[in-house]
């Protein structure tokens, strides 16, 4: 009976233990296995621990975790074995290594003679046995199965009080590596199962792989934060889907320092302050664990080295970012963009491809508004070439450059006078000049037409930052606002009808700086706002805002007031000379200096010429203008 | 600097936002205007209501525009054409009203219509709705006429509802239900329609026959000129009967039922009707001051006696100060006869030379006790 229940373990055992593992001394004193364990306190062991240990001996330990570590120190390279006896309370070290609750069960790994070499981190050579902190990891440093209330909750709370932090990580080991960052906080992990932060470099750190890895969390704006919390919320990722905000360093030997004095929290405990140096000794220790040789031999954690910081701030962005509390938008140097802004810049050159384009999208869109048909004119939309500079002109604007500002509006400006000239040449030449119905809807926009700009727009920015998405969709979105419009003002010219002219093309500026002013906000939201904010650059924005504002309040005024006239004309009767006339729609429209009134009147007697007279009468005396009436009579039978 | 800049404009378009308000010197001269209207008797309530209406206008302008203040004598005629013609030469001749606003019905003002001719004094008839009252050259007629309102609701059930077989009853004891009926019945008959008429008088209390004989005939429509109390009874046999057909009744219906018949107002529920409002209309900038303002003061249902009664002192107000001598009897009248395009609670009004005031017929719904509108009619 003895030698099976011996079977496996130690053949004697020392138990070093403080005040407070006195609880285990009963159990200790009469231990299942039948083993003597010879009980020596903490402070006895301290004086002379060789007097007690000698070589195979084996250490079972209960004590606060700053007295674990102690001894821990002072038998490694003795070739010591130990076997831990975690106090009530301490649940990071049980979960850390596997240990049951169940004091039998704990008592019986603790004596297991199977220990397993296991890495000692330390940092400014104090121990760290699970996770160390420096500075502040919202949404990284709560349990992995937290409720997404509780989640959303803390996540909030730390909302407004994001900062980021100077931060210097120098890697050594086969990649040796500084990089200058800066970050709200990092958690170095050793082994800290439970938490969230393992779920997310997915288990890529163990006790064993000789290496310690550190989680940079550096949210650049508020918007960002959002979005890690949502990716947090749904609790399926992988640092590798994070494109911002995260990065993640993994050495065997890690220094981090910082311009100001940060204190450094070693598993849960202040223990110093920064600099900190976290390096390895590998199978520094041979212990005790409850966890499974099976698992263990397939360990996710790999024992390659890692230095992921490419999504941290960098260069100039750090003026912006350190010592500073978060932005609400994200904002991005050049170089994080890089291939995008070469592709912008492009795409604000002017070419040969751009204006034969130009010229073909627009006889399209002429002749199709010269035959009414609305497959034409989307026939057009799909050939115009216009997204491109309308885009770069939004990020110019955004960020302030010049250059690209400059190409990018002489590029459209050269588009605007080939379409005009192109419209007008045909149309002169045209000796078949009708008004139709796709013309009209040009003369007379509506709110819907800014809507449809507005929606361009932001269609057109996020389709350029994302590679995946099809441009050449947004690029026909935005061409539905602005080729129809501009080949309408150009057949105006050819008719030499400034009117004519002069409604379309404020259709077509109005459709213009709605688009550009939506891709520039869209743009700011997807984190395109330059690093250092240019004052000018702000201003531009504004007065194009203010400029733009006016045209667009009248012309809201206006499409406003038509709006309410025509939809309080669907409930309008009129009696005149004792005829009663029902009105079945009307359309107002602005013809030269005048507003046109076309009504569609049903009636059931005959009008005269003294009927319909009287009847416009009643419409100017009610309507409160002078209005041009155009009638349309269905008689009833 | 530029926050700076941005908060000095705004200040300054708030500045310039708050315009004061118009400030009129007292003259110390009062001008008398006199009210008639039923303050007693069976219909009180549309005296009751109609003053309040009068006073928000004068709330909302107590002095004229050369200071001189305008002061109400009240003079109670129980709707009831001899005392009206009493309360009229009292007004006219004991207190030198420098003008007149009647609240009571067509009988009550036609009976005034020769004592206005001789004693020159400017009447507004507010609520009287018959053609004849602004037949002489010093009644005007605030509401639209019977006229109108007949030719209207003919014209919109045969052209709009495209109804041909309609059933009317007739009150022969009220001039302005024979009025109304037959206005109705010619132009409904002349656009090609049926009319299947019934009559009544005052003291009728059963209406089953008249109901089963429409009923028989098929009808689908029933056009009701009568006062309150013989429409709910109406109202009341058909739904018993289990029958549907749709109503119209005449003008300031619900009104009345409001104010008098408070607890029958579900009965007249889906019934058309043609008004001088509805509550379905945004208000002018002049119909949110006088809502407020009734609302703050008197804390009432506000009806079509009330709405009227302030609408039609406005004008009357309105057309004093366009008079040098704001008592002068023959510039008032002039002044009022040629209002045009005041801006009322909902829209504008035009009142001529010929004492008809011009101004949009609604075709409501009686709806949750609300008036909603199915068309305006100009």
């Amino acid at each position: 009976m003895r030698d099976q229940e011996m079977s496996g373990c130690v053949d004697s055992a020392l138990y070093v233990y403080s005040e407070a593992g006195e609880l285990y001394l009963d159990l200790i004193d009469q231990n299942p296995q039948n083993i003597t364990i010879t009980p020596v306190p903490i402070a006895e062991f301290r004086l002379a621990p060789e007097t007690f240990t000698e070589p195979s001996s084996h250490l079972l330990i209960s004590a606060e975790l700053h007295a674990i570590k102690e001894i821990m120190k002072l038998v490694m390279g003795r070739n010591v074995t130990i076997g831990l006896l975690p106090l009530p309370g301490q649940r990071m070290l049980s979960r850390c290594y596997a240990i049951p609750n169940d004091r039998d069960e704990m008592l019986a790994l603790a004596l297991k003679d199977d220990p397993d070499e296991v890495d000692v981190v330390f940092c400014n050579d104090e121990i760290l046995l699970f996770k160390g902190l420096i500075g502040r990891v919202p949404l990284f440093d709560n349990l992995g199965d937290a409720g997404k209330i509780s989640i959303i909750w803390n996540g909030l709370k730390r909302i407004f009080t994001l900062y980021l932090l100077p931060f210097n990580f120098e890697s050594r080991g086969e990649i040796n590596k500084k990089t200058e960052t800066a970050a709200s906080g990092c958690l170095i992990l050793e082994d800290s199962e439970g938490s969230f932060a393992p779920d997310m470099i997915g288990h890529d750190c163990s006790i064993d792989d000789g290496m310690v890895s550190a989680l940079i969390v550096a949210p650049f704006s508020i918007m960002d934060y959002l979005k890690l919390m949502w990716l947090r919320i749904r609790s399926n990722f992988h640092i590798s889907k994070i494109e911002t905000s995260t990065g993640y360093i993994k050495t065997p030997e890690l220094i981090i320092s910082s311009d100001k004095e940060l204190s450094v929290t070693i598993d849960g405990e202040k223990s110093t302050v920064t600099p900190a140096h976290f390096h390895v000794k590998p199978a520094a220790l041979r212990l005790n664990h409850g966890k499974a040789k099976s698992s263990r031999q397939s360990l996710k954690a790999s024992k390659s080295e890692k230095h992921a910081t490419k999504f941290l701030p960098a260069g100039k962005e750090l003026s912006k970012a350190v010592n500073k509390r978060v932005p609400f938008f994200t904002y991005a140097s050049e170089e994080r963009f890089k291939d995008l802004f070469i592709a912008l810049r492009d795409d604000a050159q002017l070419d040969a491809t751009y204006v034969v384009l130009m010229i073909l999208s627009t006889v399209l869109a002429t002749l199709g508004l010269f035959l009414n048909s609305a497959s034409v004119v989307i026939g057009a939309m799909l050939l115009a070439p216009l997204m491109a500079p309308i885009i770069s002109l939004a990020m110019s604007l955004l960020r302030f450059e010049r250059k690209l500002f400059k190409q990018s509006l002489w590029k459209i400006f050269v588009g605007i006078l080939l379409a005009l000239g192109t419209a007008l040449v045909l149309t002169s030449v045209s000796p078949y000049q009708p008004m139709t119905a796709e013309m009209q809807g040009r003369l007379s926009p509506t709110v819907l037409d800014l809507i449809v700009a507005i929606a361009a727009g932001i269609a057109g920015a996020y389709t350029k930052s994302h590679r995946k998405i099809a441009q050449s969709l947004a690029g026909v979105a935005i061409a539905v606002a602005l080729v129809p419009p501009l080949a309408v003002a150009g057949v105006g010219l050819g008719r030499l009808d400034l009117q004519f002219f002069g409604l379309a093309f404020l259709l077509f500026s109005t459709n213009l700086i709605g688009i550009v002013l939506a891709a520039t906000f869209t743009f700011r939201m997807l984190g395109f706002s330059p690093v250092v904010r240019h004052k000018r650059g702000v201003l531009t924005i504004t007065i194009f805002f203010l400029l733009i504002c006016i045209p667009l309040s009248l012309a809201f005024q206006r499409i406003t007031e038509r709006t309410h006239l025509e939809n309080s004309w669907k409930i309008e009767r009129f009696i005149v000379n004792g005829k009663y006339l029902i009105v079945d729609g009307a359309k107002l429209q602005e013809f030269k200096d005048s507003d046109v009134l076309e009504v569609e009147l049903q009636a059931r007697e005959l009008l005269t010429r003294y009927d319909l007279s009287e009847f416009r009468r009643k419409v100017n005396q009610n309507f409160g203008r002078d209005l041009i009436i155009r009638v349309n009579i269905t008689y009833i039978p | 600097m530029l926050i700076r800049l941005f908060i000095v404009f705004a200040v300054s378009l708030l500045l310039i936002g708050c315009e004061p308000e118009e400030v009129h010197l007292k003259s110390g001269k009062v001008v008398k205007i006199g009210v008639i209207a039923p303050f007693s008797g069976p219909e009180k309530e549309w005296g009751e209501n109609g003053i309040l209406g009068v006073k928000t206008a004068l709330e909302l302008k107590p002095y004229l525009l050369n200071g001189d203040k305008p002061e109400l004598i009240l003079e109670d005629d129980k709707n009831d054409p001899e005392l009206t013609l009493k309360a009229l030469h009292k007004l006219a001749t004991e207190d030198q009203v420098s003008a007149l606003l009647i609240f009571s019905d067509s009988a009550a003002v036609l009976a005034v219509v020769e004592l206005a001719e001789e004693y020159k004094i400017p009447i507004l008839a507010l609520i009287a709705t018959h053609p004849e009252i602004s037949s002489g050259e010093w009644i005007t007629q605030f509401s639209f006429d019977d006229k109108l309102q007949g030719t209207v609701a003919a014209l919109f059930v045969i052209d709009e509802l495209l109804i041909e077989h309609v059933g009317v009853v007739i009150n022969e004891d009220d001039p302005h239900s024979i009025f109304l009926a037959d206005e109705f019945s010619r132009r409904f008959k002349e656009a090609g329609g049926v009319i299947e008429r019934a009559t009544i008088n005052s003291g009728t209390t059963d209406f089953t026959k008249i109901v089963r004989g429409f009923r028989e005939k098929g009808l689908e429509f029933l056009y009701l000129p009568l006062d309150a109390n013989h429409v709910v009874q109406i109202e009341e046999l058909v739904s018993k009967m289990g029958w549907n057909p749709q109503v119209m009744v005449s003008d300031g219906l619900l009104g009345r039922i409001r104010l008098q018949h408070g607890e029958k107002l579900d009965i007249v529920d889906g019934m058309l009707s043609p008004e001088v409002y509805s509550n379905s209309l945004p208000a002018s900038e002049y119909g949110k001051k006088v809502r407020s303002t009734f609302k703050e003061e008197f804390n009432q249902i506000g009806t079509t006696f009330s709405g009227l009664g302030c609408e039609g002192t406005s004008v009357l107000l309105d057309a004093m100060d366009r008079c040098e001598d704001t008592s002068d009897r023959a510039c008032i009248n002039r002044t009022l006869r040629s209002t045009d395009g005041f801006v009322g609670l909902f829209g504008k009004l035009y009142i001529g030379s010929n004492g008809k005031t011009e101004r949009p017929v609604f075709i409501n719904m009686i709806k949750d006790t609300d008036l909603k509108l199915v068309i305006k009619i100009y």
